[in-house]
């Protein structure tokens, strides 16, 4: 077909856009075409919606987002009105601001590349709010912020994730004043945990995307919570990263709903990412999205020819940068600063004063970042406060009283959560129960991590699950043996073994199991909660704990209602990455037949290769329970 | 009583420094301007309370407007990179006490990119403003001081040492 009649055909059907009535054919098979666009459903937020007319409804339900009455479940009208709407002239509205074309510029900017024939709209010029909002013409690239779990909070035990759109304005390797764009749920004051947990899964919440300045996040993370950050800086080239700036703030203040799952920050960060064609980053999971799964795949992703991500960065907290300094202290500086913690940060101390400069100046450093990490403690005292707080102040004193200059500096960065393996894991095995005979095991975990097979991404030497399944089989039939619908086991592990840094382990369990070893088919409703202590040795390869803690249980098979009891634990580092928990524990009922029960345990995990591994337990509690499994992350 | 105290205690500083005589001498005129700490709102709780749903991980916030809300001076007035920078001090103040005694970091940094102060002042800046502060620091009233005026210390200190013997290198 020659071009010329082609283009003319083409010139006919996009310009001028007309309202419906007067559209020819080939104008409605256009804006059809154009109102069902991949990147125009995305504009919109578009989402399946069997009770709509057109088979899809907004995520959005802010009534300001649309610009037709029926645009939250009509993509056609939607599309026209926009078109109408972008062309109106500046001086109908009285703040330039206000004019469509500034409230959504990337539905503009969209529109105008794939509809040459839209000369009639300026660009942007005139749109000063989001021009100086957006730092448009010091744009330089985007980075999705990975914020690393925090046992604290049921919110953040699976992390994080925001968007930062770094621009020229500052260099360095953090760029604490570029603006983030962050996704989260407005929860009332002072809501109790039952309703907390239970609006976060069925979409209780409404939530939105906020935008502030990056440091806020870095002090608050970094310095209050104490969470590593990881950046992940896009190789999107500049009109790409415009365009998602530009959708970035179209949904600035939008009412979303929050399902903790699924349509959660890492859906709706990754969500505003894929905005560029040929982008995909947010897992295609049907049941949960996870910051880490996202990242795992934006580091996989390539898009123009590259890979998507262009860098990463860490960003590690106050306590990570304290662990580092303590690290690279040398002997006699580790004790000229655990003598100068003695001394409440006296450095007249004998054993500080003696110090070369530079050893004077590390010491100094690690007691900074030591007091501000130790202050963050929970559950101390106003005394103890004030105490760090002036000791603090000393050390900082004699730090200006050195001369300026810093000793090496920086953390090695741990493997970064990119280089994680899946969350979810499944596995098959046999075992052999003492008086009852063989079974076979099917384990199931949708997530995460226990203390055996933790990585990059996780908190160190802890354990989150939530809907963990165990069945077995055996002559009779499939039962239940285990079920973990909640498990958290968080662990310090007092790493300087200076005072505060606290070596706290505590854990909170609830679900189903069975309360004696030989004992199938038994699985009664159980919680369990404990607090104890830990303590790393042999170089780290072997963590010690105690803990101390109770239960509440069905009261059945002739065990009581409620126990308390106590435990030790040793969990090795093996050779080739194996991990070994042992495991003792004293359980005493308040009531029932049977009071004091002893229980060993021992796993032994191996991984095969980045997917598989093989784990190998033996239980007692005066039988014996063997078993071993093979498993597969997923 | 103690906040009275505290209060004599952070003006007492400013005077032993001689913050406010340098101001002078270098021809600032202090009260240019809105007082960012006073006149705009900065460190006024930025984020809502949430008890046990904690805190700020995902959590949204208005805060477009929320430093502004408790201001008495006019969105207008509170502009510019006095009053960015001050926001910036009042969020950092801890890690830029830190970096100042070091004489370098990432924060430092920053508070000078605010101020638009050339890379190549920025060094002698940094070692002229930890000459001011480290006497501030050493005073014993230093550790009971509020974030608040902490914070406010150490902006009136950056803020008379950019706009006054290195003002010409800040006008970016």
């Amino acid at each position: 077909m020659p071009r010329f009649p082609f283009l003319l055909l083409i010139a006919a059907l996009v310009f001028p856009i007309a309202p419906r009535a007067s559209q020819g054919p080939e104008e409605g098979d256009r804006l059809n075409a154009l109102s069902r666009h991949p990147v125009w459903l995305k504009l919109v937020h578009y989402e399946a919606a069997p009770g709509s007319a057109s088979g899809l409804r907004s995520a959005i339900a802010s009534g300001e987002f649309f610009l037709s009455s029926s645009g939250r479940e009509d993509p056609r009208a939607e599309l026209e009105a926009t078109l109408v709407e972008i062309r109106r002239p500046l001086t109908d509205f009285e703040v330039a601001d206000l004019h469509p074309r500034c409230r959504f510029p990337a539905r503009t900017l969209w529109l105008r590349r794939v509809l040459p024939g839209l000369e009639g709209v300026p660009p942007l010029s005139s749109c000063g709010k989001f021009l100086e909002w957006s730092r448009w013409e010091a744009t330089e690239s985007l980075s999705v912020v990975f914020v690393t779990g925090y046992l604290g909070n049921p919110a953040s035990f699976y992390g994080h994730l925001l968007l930062k759109m770094n621009s020229s304005r500052q260099r360095g390797t953090t760029r604490l004043i570029d603006v983030s764009v962050n996704y989260g749920a407005l929860i009332p004051p002072d809501e109790n945990p039952v309703a907390y947990i239970f609006k976060g899964l069925t979409g209780g919440y409404d939530a939105g995307f906020s935008h502030i300045d990056y440091y806020y996040h870095d002090h608050n993370y970094g310095e209050t919570e104490l969470r590593d950050m990881w950046e992940y800086e896009l190789g999107l080239d500049l009109e790409e990263s415009r365009f998602v700036i530009a959708h970035a703030w179209e949904v600035l203040g939008k009412r979303y709903t929050y399902y903790f799952l699924r349509r959660n920050c890492a859906y709706r960060v990754g969500e505003l990412v894929e905005i560029v064609e040929g982008v995909e980053v947010v897992p295609r999971n049907p049941l949960y999205v996870m910051p880490q799964s996202l990242v795992r795949k934006m580091a996989e992703a390539r898009h123009g020819g590259r890979a998507l991500v262009r860098a990463v960065r860490f960003h590690p907290s106050r306590q990570s940068r304290f662990y580092e300094r303590f690290r690279r202290l040398r002997a006699e500086e580790r004790r000229a600063l655990a003598r100068l913690v003695e001394e409440a940060g006296r450095t007249e101390v004998e054993r500080f004063a003696a110090l070369p400069l530079s050893s004077r100046r590390r010491v100094l450093d690690a007691a900074i970042d030591y007091y501000q990490y130790v202050r963050q403690g929970g559950d101390l005292t106003g005394e103890e406060q004030e105490a760090i707080t002036r000791a603090y102040q000393a050390v900082l004193a004699a730090r200006y009283r050195l001369p300026p200059g810093e000793e090496g500096g920086g953390t090695s960065p741990p493997p970064a959560p990119h280089r994680g393996r899946s969350p979810g894991y499944a596995s098959v095995g046999i075992t052999h129960v003492e008086e009852v005979g063989g079974q076979l095991s099917l384990r199931l975990r949708p997530a995460y991590y226990d203390a055996l097979d933790g990585g990059p991404g996780h908190v160190s030497r802890s354990a989150l699950a939530m809907g963990d399944l165990e069945v077995r089989r055996d002559e009779a039939g499939l039962f239940l043996d285990r079920l973990d619908l909640f498990h958290v086991r968080s662990v310090n592990d007092r790493y300087s073994g200076l005072p505060g840094d606290t070596g706290l382990v505590w854990a909170l369990r609830v679900g189903m199991e069975r309360p004696e070893v030989a004992c199938t088919r038994c699985a009664v409703p159980r919680a369990q909660a404990e607090v104890g202590t830990a303590r790393r040795m042999a170089g780290g390869r072997l963590l010690g704990s105690w803990s101390i803690g109770g239960s509440v249980q069905e009261a059945r098979f002739g065990f009581g209602r409620v126990s308390a009891g106590t435990g030790l634990r040793a969990d090795l580092l093996l050779p080739a990455s194996a991990k070994m928990a042992v495991e003792y524990r004293v359980r005493r009922y308040l009531e029932g037949k049977q009071r004091l029960q002893h229980l060993a345990s021992a796993t032994l995990r191996v991984p095969l290769a980045a997917r598989w591994d093989i784990r190998l337990a033996a239980i007692d509690d005066g039988r014996l329970e063997l078993g071993a499994s093979i498993g597969f992350y997923w | 009583m103690k906040t009275i105290g505290k209060t004599m205690t952070a003006v007492a500083l400013l005077f032993a420094t001689g913050g406010m005589n340098a101001m002078a001498e270098e021809g600032g005129e202090p009260g240019t301007g809105p007082n960012p700490f006073a006149d705009c709102g900065i460190g006024a709780a930025l984020f809502p309370e949430v008890k046990w749903a904690a805190v700020t991980s995902n959590i949204i916030w208005d805060v477009g407007t929320t430093a502004v809300i408790s201001a008495t001076a006019s969105p207008e007035t509170c502009s510019g990179k006095q009053v960015e920078a001050a926001r910036f001090i009042s969020e950092t103040y801890a890690n830029l006490f830190e970096e100042t005694a070091r004489g370098e970091g990432e924060y430092l940094a920053t508070v000078l990119d605010i101020y638009g102060c050339s890379r190549e002042a920025q060094r002698d800046i940094a070692l002229d403003l930890r000459s001011r502060i480290a006497p501030v620091v050493a005073k014993s009233g230093f550790a009971t001081l509020e974030g608040r005026e902490k914070a406010e210390l150490y902006y009136r200190q950056i803020d008379s040492v950019v706009t006054g013997r290195y003002a010409g290198a800040c006008s970016g």
